[in-house]
């Protein structure tokens, strides 16, 4: 028993571990690479609340991605706010946000409303900003800060990993609360939980608003390591590929986005260095995903490691007789 | 505004919304009958536009526009095929599916045409311009309202009238049912995949004479289409022709009145619509 709750801790450890340590060793470019992808790995973490706990497939999450990057650097930038003040200012805004948002995307009652407007809403903020003048339009805003003790590639890689460390810790709270078992019940069947009295729309709802929260500080972190806020962020493209992270690494598992999305960042910025078909290359990715790996790699991963390990009690077994 | 500027802005509003109209019935079409969402529907539209440019040079505008149809028609007929391991699976699998398919198509596109904007030359009789009630209109928009009206009154025709459309309106109600009277029903969703298809190509070749098209637009095209389905309301045939009006005359005189904000407009009369009603103006409550 103790060595089960021991578990969660030193996976933990050993990722954060992972994340930090080679940063001392890497090139700059290399670094600022890890840093996108500690990110992008929040911004998976965080969908995944909505597509694999609660069969929400959000394809417009990029704008509460969008959102955290515009809002700090209008803040910070524009308004003149200290760092900190404006982040839980931000957070704040998109909290009400995502309630409008939210209510109206689940007001439809049905899937395929709740993606249409989802993606719709997105679309409308993305080509706002493209083209309102007074936030540098398709030129982006430039020079988000960075905290004081960060402003260095490695010490921001550190910050972001430790941030991103915090609340996929918050988002594993989440996951291991009861209101995660209500999801689930939502997403296997929303009917008798409406015979039990639960308002599911409203658990939704929740799960929406929580998921956007942790997407805007993705977002947030991201302009802090661009230093600025680009018209970029807010491409659908993304949250294609965040769900195809999602997907890859296994829906159904907590850690499964982390690892998708470690490997589809990796995989298209590097990718893009290299050839202009890049978008070719997704697909193909997505193809293989969807025909060959429904249910993601943690499956496979998880059967592995218990066969190792029911190996390794076997040796054991020997060992004693 | 004067009249003459109103009456043409009108024209213009119609006539994109017709062209539209026509991709967004594809649309309907398979989300009926397959349940699918094809967000890939803007890959088949600049398809068809590049098509059209290739073969408009070649042979003529009026080959052009058949050879886009037959082409993305093909493509839709082979897209089905590997799409049936999919079918009734989760919707996130058909939304990556069709995804997918858009990304290469768009990436294939940019191999064989490249990224500059292309558009369809037009033929010497569609040039110049129509006196109607004294104001000039260009031919063109003309001809695109008449074709697309009659790509339209002829896939309505198809859809109620012969036994093909039968069959469609048979697997739309109930799938089950059509699969046990001995219907070949795998094999004329590839067709309902090849007509919505090619429907969505005709478009894009009819608007490629307009304004150039590149292979990246593939996706953001569906983000025009999208207010269309929603305001007419999803799975509603029907209620996608005054939808597509509709949005068509809000884009036109956006245009005019509020250009700043011009592409904003029809996702903003989106969010209304299903703020207000969030089955779709042209759809009944029942329906649903």
């Amino acid at each position: 028993m103790k060595n089960k709750s021991l578990q969660p801790l030193l996976s933990a450890v050993l990722l954060l571990a992972v994340a930090i340590i080679p940063a001392f060793f890497a090139a700059n470019s290399t670094v600022q690479l890890m840093t996108k992808i500690t990110i992008m790995v929040l911004f998976a973490v965080s969908l995944n609340l909505q597509l694999g706990y609660a069969d929400l497939p959000a394809l417009g999450q990029v704008m509460y991605f969008g959102f955290g990057a515009y809002g700090l650097t209008l803040l910070t930038v524009r308004a003149g706010f200290g760092l900190l003040p404006s982040f839980f200012l931000v957070l704040l805004a998109s909290m009400v946000m995502a309630l409008f948002v939210g209510f109206i995307c689940l007001r439809s009652g049905t899937l395929f409303g709740f993606v249409f407007l989802n993606n719709g809403i997105a679309l409308l903020i993305y080509s706002f900003i493209n083209k309102w003048m007074w936030i540098g339009a398709d030129g982006g805003l430039l020079g988000t800060p960075r905290p004081s003790f960060a402003q260095t590639t490695v010490a921001f890689h550190v910050f972001a990993v430790l941030v991103v460390g915090f609340c996929i810790f918050l988002l594993y709270l989440v996951k291991e609360s009861p209101f995660t078992s209500m999801l689930l019940g939502c997403r296997e069947n929303d009917e008798r939980l409406l015979f039990l009295g639960v308002n599911t729309r409203n658990v939704k709802l929740v799960a929406h608003v929580v998921s956007a929260l942790f997407t805007v500080v993705a977002g947030m972190l991201f302009a802090m390591r661009n230093r600025g806020a680009y018209p970029t962020y807010l491409i659908n493209l993304l949250s294609t590929e965040m769900m195809i992270a999602c997907i890859l690494g296994g829906k159904n598992y907590f850690l499964g986005p982390l690892l998708g999305a470690v490997i589809v960042t990796s995989i298209t910025t590097g990718v893009s260095n290299y050839t202009i078909y890049y978008q070719l290359v997704l697909g193909i990715i997505i193809f293989a995903v969807v025909y060959f790996l429904p249910g993601g790699l943690m499956p496979g991963i998880i059967s592995l490691r218990k066969r190792l390990a029911s190996m390794g009690q076997k040796t054991q077994l020997e060992k004693g007789s | 505004m004067n009249f003459s500027t109103f009456f043409r802005t009108f024209v213009i509003g119609i006539s994109n919304g017709m062209v539209n109209y026509l991709a967004v019935a594809g649309i309907a079409l398979i989300m009926g009958g397959i349940g699918l969402v094809n967000f890939g529907q803007g890959a088949y539209y600049v398809l068809g536009a590049y098509i059209c440019y290739s073969m408009t040079r070649m042979f003529g505008f009026g080959w052009g526009l058949l050879g886009a149809t037959v082409v993305t028609g093909l493509v839709g007929f082979l897209v089905e095929i590997p799409f049936r391991k999919l079918f009734g699976k989760h919707i996130v699998y058909m939304l990556m599916y069709t995804m997918a398919l858009a990304y290469i198509i768009c990436d294939v596109m940019v191999a064989i045409w490249g990224y500059r904007l292309v558009s369809t030359p037009l033929p010497q009789a569609l040039k110049g311009a129509y006196r109607i009630l004294g104001v000039p209109l260009p031919k063109y928009y003309l001809a695109m309202i008449l074709l697309a009206a009659l790509i339209a009154i002829a896939f309505f025709i198809m859809f109620y009238k012969t036994k093909l459309g039968m069959y469609f309106r048979a697997i739309i109600s109930d799938r089950s049912m059509v699969e046990c009277l001995g219907i070949n029903v795998p094999l004329l969703n590839s067709v309902m995949f090849a007509i919505s298809i090619a429907l969505g190509g005709i478009a894009g070749a009819l608007y490629s004479p307009l304004s150039g098209q590149s292979p990246k637009e593939g996706l953001a095209i569906f983000g025009n289409l999208m207010p269309i389905l929603m305001v007419g309301g999803i799975r509603n045939l029907k209620g996608a022709l005054p939808a597509a009006l509709v949005v068509g005359l809000v884009n036109a005189f956006g245009a005019i009145y509020l250009p700043t904000i011009y592409g904003l407009l029809p996702f903003a009369l989106m969010v209304l619509v299903m703020m207000i009603r969030p089955q779709g103006l042209f759809t009944r409550a029942d329906e649903m």
